[in-house]
């Protein structure tokens, strides 16, 4: 479309906020690229009932402003796309990216969003307690106190303790992580259900 | 004292931008209940009549998903100039909805306005 415009500071202007519409727009294929269309119709729209101040590259500049940063306002629709590849794919980088969005992308979904983050972090701790058993193999595990109490994951004093599962604390705590990836992630598909 | 006047003016302002953001939906379909729109006159409706401040380009992807969730439908037209334009109408089910989200609309608002008179008169 910059071939309508004489003025090099108009190409330019132009050039480098679809060139970053574009990078960010990437991963919305047709939707991106048809969303593109929308916005550079709105914008040629948006010159031409400004008024005629003689400095055209200003109009751009005015209307580009009040069009915003790409990257405010394709967070929502970055955060569906993401979590709806993630609840097919189940890819970290999927699942990372779309909460990354959600949650900057403010709204009702905010809350749900920093839960399931909360949720993931839990798989980390699963990681941690079957990547530490073969370095401190006496206070990592589920433990059973002499008043009969358990105590689950990484315990400082356990000299009185009965160690319960022993090695099997590694694989246990590797499928439980694994499971609740599973299960929160099937349930992302929640998230970008409702608003 | 000044700062906390400046976090407070800057919070407001965050929670503004979020609740106009959580109208806009409803506020897109209320716009083409009276009729048929292009994306600039849709917007500027928004921003001038219904004084919904926002950035532009924060319509665009909602009118897409709007149109995905099948609430609106758009066709392209040559507009009065000549150049294509985009226009958007509601469709039947974009119609149910709306009718549907108009007494909650109400009741919320009426629900709001009893609490701010209520706290007027303490």
């Amino acid at each position: 479309m910059t071939e309508l415009f004489d003025d090099p500071a108009m190409v330019k202007l132009w050039n480098a906020y679809f060139s970053e519409f574009d990078k960010l727009s990437a991963p919305l294929g047709d939707e991106g690229r048809e969303l593109r269309s929308d916005l550079e119709r709105h914008v040629m729209e948006s010159i031409g009932a400004q008024p005629a101040t003689g400095n055209p590259a200003q109009q751009l500049k005015v209307a580009l402003k009040r069009l915003g940063r790409p990257i405010d306002y394709l967070h929502p629709i970055l955060g569906e796309r993401y979590i709806s590849r993630a609840t097919h794919t189940y890819s970290p980088v999927a699942v990372g990216k779309g909460l990354f969005h959600t949650i900057l992308a403010g709204g009702g979904r905010l809350l749900a969003a920093s839960l399931f983050c909360l949720g993931y972090l839990f798989i980390a701790v699963f990681a941690v307690i079957a990547l530490s058993k073969p370095f401190w193999a006496d206070n990592v595990g589920l433990f059973r106190a002499p008043d009969g109490t358990i105590a689950a994951g990484i315990v400082a004093e356990t000299a009185e303790h009965q160690e319960v599962l022993g090695w099997w604390s590694i694989p246990i705590a590797l499928a439980l992580a694994m499971l609740t990836y599973l299960l929160l992630t099937k349930g992302l598909g929640r998230l970008i259900r409702t608003q | 004292m000044a700062r906390n006047s400046i976090e407070a003016h800057e919070e407001t302002a965050r929670w503004e931008v979020q609740l106009r953001k959580g109208v806009l939906e409803f506020a897109i379909l209320l716009t083409l209940r009276g009729g048929e729109h292009y994306g600039f006159e849709l917007v500027t409706s928004l921003t001038s009549k219904a004084r919904i401040n926002v950035p532009e380009g924060t319509i665009y992807p909602l009118l897409l998903r709007l149109a995905k969730d099948g609430l609106i439908k758009s066709e392209m037209r040559d507009g009065e100039g000549g150049a294509p334009r985009k226009y958007y109408t509601l469709t039947p089910r974009g119609v149910v909805l709306l009718e549907a989200m108009i007494p909650r609309w109400k009741q919320l608002s009426t629900s709001v306005e009893g609490l701010l008179a209520g706290e007027e008169n303490d």
